[in-house]
């Protein structure tokens, strides 16, 4: 490891083209196919997860417990087979993603907004309260997100307000954090100085001048938020301070599924490449967009 | 009262920083630009000539010292004066690559005033700005670009035409050409001789040599460490310096135009 990287300056490594896999991410138009069809199918399910569901995803039926998927076995009346009350796995999925899907959009829209506001205000105002404001951010962010659940648990009970509640708390000053120096960076912007110099003041500055400008910067914050935001929603419920079941969640068909990892895999496994495969499509996503939006918005 | 359209009379700026430590940019300024005139403001980097023009666009407020508009000072503006004021007085700023918001259509930003100042409607604003391009020889189809499919010349004609959009009375120009290539800056050199021709705006254009100024300007003031060291006509002051200040400027301006291929870098 150390060898290759010393060995590195001293080959004629400056002429040659990048590495196949570097060269790859950076290819300018290419479209992100599979983080982007992901992304659409789990908003689709997010929105209508319930409705396309095919059955009743609480409703018990004993007599049909534990059936394998159809590609295991199974019969096509349940695609991804039944747990072991009997209930839909595939129906279970569905409104599960609705559950995750509400938590992401209200972390990501919430905490974006608290974010984007406190940035402002820092980025703006400097001298103390930026001080102040920064100050806070960092403590917050120092904070372990379990612990506040538990606490926050504790006080207000469970439910899905509460999940979205933390992580808003934990997702606001990383927003806060990047976009306070976006601001600072596009304010001091020749044509945020032209804004004034023609009469326009601070609030036409940030609406109009400042705030356009930091949006690439928000969306790749938000896209990688989502990430975060499933995964927390899945540990939170799978430690038993999310989302209260009986209600179907990602995090919750997990918790559940782990004692039949080895008598019906298809329990935790459904569950688990679903969140996998949304976070990590989040995550390409994110990283394509930073890229799609960089050029053109940076001179 | 003088016949200034736009004047900072005994302007004092002294900027404070961040351990204390404070930095006298301007000691005691008096300049001023009359109707349809070109003064020009040289200095080397750092004597204080973009916070002269900061003080007179009001980006900046003077420590001591006035700024008077038509004869008003600053302070005492109405509501009427300050339409005026911002109407009247425009700029162009140095640095063509941050000086167009990204996300706006070039007709957009080239009429900005205008949707600062009222709801203007849309296709008033187009019909402008389609106007304005032409001024700086732009076709007209540029007016729904965005300013990164521009060049930088390109671009700067567009800060041009912004701030020509509202018919200023002074524009002040900030070292306008220094981040542009030589022949580039030739250009935009004569297109702005051609619109103070047409239209007589008054110029204050500030530059770092006496090359351009020399070429431009009537009148010019000489700058060192925030003090005017020499002001008067072109011909006076860079034909017979009487500053050993200026006598460095001049010279060192005409080494640099011996070597026109020469790569300009601005601090
Ligand atoms: N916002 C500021 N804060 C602190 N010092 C400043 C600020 N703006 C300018 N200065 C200082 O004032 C002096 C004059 O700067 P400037 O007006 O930019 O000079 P020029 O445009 O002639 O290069 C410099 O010493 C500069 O460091
Ligand atoms: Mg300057």
């Amino acid at each position: 490891m150390s060898s290759a990287l010393e060995s590195a300056p001293s080959s004629p490594a400056a002429g040659r083209p990048p590495r196949p896999w570097l060269r790859l991410r950076r290819r300018p138009g290419r479209r992100p196919w599979f983080s982007g069809t992901v992304m659409a199918i789990f908003a689709f399910c997010g929105l209508f997860g319930s409705v396309v569901a095919p059955h009743d995803p609480d409703k018990v039926n004993l007599s049909q417990a534990l059936k394998p998927p159809v590609f295991a076995g199974g019969t096509p009346t349940y695609l991804l087979g039944t747990d072991q009350l009997g209930r839909d796995v595939l129906s279970r999925l569905l409104t599960g993603a609705q559950v995750s899907f509400l938590v992401a959009a209200g972390a990501v829209l919430i905490g974006g907004a608290i974010g984007l506001l406190v940035a402002l205000l820092a980025g703006y105002s400097g001298g103390r309260l930026d001080a102040v404001l920064t100050r806070v951010a960092d403590a917050s962010m120092a904070f372990p997100v379990v612990l506040l659940a538990i606490v926050i648990v504790a006080i207000y009970g469970k439910g899905v307000t509460v999940v979205i509640a933390v992580l808003v708390v934990a997702a606001w000053p990383q927003y806060a954090r990047v976009l306070r120096s976006e601001v600072i960076r596009i304010r001091t912007q020749e044509f945020v100085t032209m804004s004034r110099v023609m009469g326009g003041g601070r609030f036409w500055a940030i609406t109009r001048h400042v705030v356009p400008n930091t949006i690439p910067t928000l969306l790749v914050l938000a896209t990688l938020q989502i990430g975060l935001a499933i995964i927390a929603e899945g540990s939170l419920s799978f430690l038993g301070i999310g989302v209260p079941p009986p209600a179907a969640s990602w995090g919750n068909m997990l918790a559940d599924g782990r004692n039949f990892l080895a008598t019906a895999w298809w329990l935790p496994v459904v569950p688990g490449v679903a969140l996998s495969l949304t976070v990590l499509a989040a995550n390409l996503f994110g990283d394509w967009l930073r890229q799609a939006l960089d050029p053109a918005t940076r001179r | 009262m003088s016949e200034y359209i736009l004047e900072a009379v005994d302007v004092s700026k002294s900027f404070h920083g961040r351990r204390g430590e404070t930095t006298q940019a301007l000691t005691g300024v008096d300049f001023g630009v009359a109707a349809g005139e070109m003064v020009g403001l040289v200095g080397e980097s750092g004597s204080g000539k973009t916070t002269l023009t900061r003080i007179l666009l009001g980006i900046e407020q003077p420590t001591s010292g006035t700024v008077r508009f038509r004869g008003t000072p600053r302070d005492r503006f109405t509501a009427e004066h300050r339409r005026d004021y911002f109407n009247s007085v425009s700029a162009v700023f140095q640095n063509p690559y941050s000086s167009l918001n990204p996300r706006r259509r070039l007709w957009d930003i080239i009429t900005e005033r205008r949707s600062i100042e009222r709801r203007a409607p849309k296709a008033e604003r187009r019909a402008r700005a389609i106007e304005l391009l032409s001024l700086v020889s732009l076709p007209a189809e540029y007016a729904d670009r965005f300013p990164h499919q521009l060049s930088g010349g390109q671009r700067q004609r567009v800060a041009i035409a912004r701030g020509l959009c509202e018919d200023p009375d002074v524009i002040v120009l900030d070292e306008p050409m220094s981040a542009l290539d030589v022949s580039v800056s030739a250009q935009i050199a004569n297109l702005l001789l051609d619109l103070q021709e047409k239209f007589s705006i008054g110029y204050i254009f500030v530059a770092h040599d006496m090359h351009m100024v020399r070429h431009l300007c009537h009148r010019v003031a000489v700058l060192l460490k925030g003090q005017i060291v020499e002001q008067g006509a072109v011909a006076d002051v860079l034909g017979n310096p009487r500053h050993e200040y200026t006598r460095r400027l001049v010279a060192a301006s005409e080494l640099r135009s011996l070597e026109p291929e020469e790569e300009r870098v601005h601090p």
